[in-house]
């Protein structure tokens, strides 16, 4: 490969390391790109210099992409990304490191709302981030930037970043329904997964750091970490992140409706073992339930209750098994009879 | 960003995704990697002008079927043709079975791709790109925390995002190992014409 020198000596790092782009569109595009985000373009010269030749705007749309991939490495990526970049650069960088590089703690003590601090040109939120949260019996629909909409389950924390170009989604614990609009395909991120959604109506769970995906309508490519290959969802079927591997089966009419139930306000049980039951109700209930002795694992329960009160729940394993329920003020306890 | 125009965010968004599957297709149709990247930009240049870009179903398809009878063009203007090239540009089918309407490019490996890209710029570039992209900070602020003019700061953002952009290209340019190095003479390169 050439060794081009280049002016300012700007393209050599510090190993001296051959760092030439070969192609001066490329050059100049990305220079009219680093103007506008700096806002020291002019900008009808800028216009000038795209309409004089198609490359040009291939070249610029190209300099875009890149920047706006940039931005979807994701908050986890990028600031592990930022971190060991700052760690491996020189002195300089090193004091950004001590500068608090964390954009997430940034974000947080701004109060998650969207910071133009920009100069004229720089209208781009380039990494706020809007965040939604739900308490344990707490459930809420919003209506997002594209008018489709997000249903969070109880004890639930997502984040987003919707605009024309781009639909991102950060599910860091809990559950939520989507009912999707055309547009971007919705890059979903959520544990070691990501996904990119078409339109349609999906629900996602994050479940132990891995994630449950329902498409009820539509389609999701996964990508899962762990070095497993990417899989497709398709429009009824449902992801399972199994052990070892995860796992893509088709669903029942049944199994749709226990999914999407809590949206109602419900919880459906399928012949699921009981401490299975308890955990997904324990999500939703202010005081949780604590399946005590080892004897009561083998139990199966099924039915559907109320999501936000167990006492039917409770009654009917009481009635059905030899399991005592007694309540304290923290938590009800099921303990075996026998 | 406004000044990204509706077709722009249409290219990034429909047509970008998938140039693995174009770059791909561009090799197999010239024989060589710069003739391939050559014909891939005429192709997107050419969809950068279509008025009517917003009726085009799927944008992956069409760009597949430009890049054949933009192949087939410049065969016919060419004074030496290579058999295998023939041969390609025959059997082409351009209803690849992968599937439609998804971002291949923001799968995990993509995005590791560009994070080693992100790595491997120059230290003074990548701390310019780093704060632009991944802090709320105004330039004059970043100018003022680095010691750096905004001039000083424009070139070097420039540079990154001209590796970072280079290497996206790059690194599907790079995995072909069936074709000679780009430094051996191209003996089938198109001739010039009228």
């Amino acid at each position: 490969m050439l060794e081009r020198p280049t002016k300012g000596g700007d393209n050599m790092d510090e190993h001296g390391t051959h760092n030439a782009v070969p192609d001066p569109i490329m050059e100049e595009a990305a220079l009219w790109f680093s103007r506008l985000q700096l806002g020291t373009a002019d900008i009808a010269a800028f216009e000038r210099w795209r309409a004089a030749d198609p490359r040009h705007a291939v070249h610029f749309a190209k300099v875009a992409n890149s920047w706006l991939r940039l931005g979807a490495l994701g908050d986890r990526t990028s600031e592990a990304a930022a971190a060991d970049a700052v760690n491996a650069a020189d002195t300089s960088s090193a004091t950004l490191a001590g500068h608090g590089f964390s954009r997430r703690a940034f974000l947080r003590a701004a109060g998650f709302a969207g910071l133009i601090l920009g100069g004229a040109l720089v209208t781009e939120h380039s990494f706020a981030r809007d965040h939604a949260f739900t308490r344990r019996g707490e459930r809420r629909t919003l209506t997002m930037p594209d008018a489709s909409t997000m249903s969070l389950n109880a004890a639930t924390h997502v984040s987003w970043r919707f605009n024309a170009e781009e639909r991102m989604l950060w599910l860091e614990t809990g559950e939520i329904a989507l009912d999707l609009r055309a547009g971007p395909a919705l890059l979903l991120h959520s544990g070691d997964a990501i996904a990119s959604l078409t339109s349609g109506y999906f629900n996602a769970r994050l479940d132990e750091e891995r994630l449950d995906l329902l498409a009820v309508r539509g389609a999701a490519l996964v990508t899962l970490g762990g070095g497993n290959r990417p899989v497709m969802v398709k429009s009824g079927q449902q992801l399972v992140g199994d052990d070892p591997a995860p796992l893509v089966r088709p669903t029942s009419a049944e199994q749709v409706e226990a999914a999407i139930a809590w949206q109602s306000g419900e919880i459906l049980f399928l012949d699921e073992p009981l401490t299975v039951a308890v955990a997904r109700y324990n999500r939703l209930l202010a005081r949780p339930i604590r399946v005590v002795g080892p004897e009561l694992a083998r139990i199966r329960v099924g039915g559907r209750f109320t999501s936000s009160n167990p006492e039917a729940f409770l009654k009917a394993v009481a009635i059905s098994f030899p399991v005592r329920v007694t309540e304290t003020e923290d938590e009800f306890l099921m303990t075996s009879l026998k | 960003m406004r000044y990204l125009r509706p077709v722009d965010t249409w290219f990034i968004n429909h047509v970008l995704p998938h140039e693995a599957v174009y770059v791909a297709v561009a090799r197999r149709l010239c024989g060589n990697a710069d003739d391939a990247q050559d014909l891939l930009h005429d192709a997107y240049a050419q969809l950068l002008l279509q008025k009517d870009w917003e009726t085009i179903q799927n944008p992956r398809r069409y760009v597949l079927r430009m890049l054949h009878n933009l192949a087939v063009q410049r065969m016919r203007r060419a004074r030496v043709i290579d058999f295998r090239q023939l041969s390609e540009l025959s059997g082409f089918d351009p209803a690849d079975d992968a599937p439609d309407g998804f971002h291949i490019v923001d799968s995990r490996d993509q995005l590791r791709r560009l994070m080693r890209a992100l790595d491997s710029l120059p230290a003074r570039c990548r701390e310019v790109v780093l704060l632009r992209r991944f802090e709320e900070l105004a330039p004059r602020d970043i100018a003022r925390r680095l010691g750096l003019s905004l001039s000083t700061m424009e070139k070097r953002l420039a540079r990154g995002l001209a590796l970072l952009a280079h290497a996206m290209e790059g690194s599907i340019k790079a995995p072909d190992k069936t074709k000679p190095p780009a430094s051996t003479p191209q003996p089938r390169k198109k001739s010039v014409n009228s």
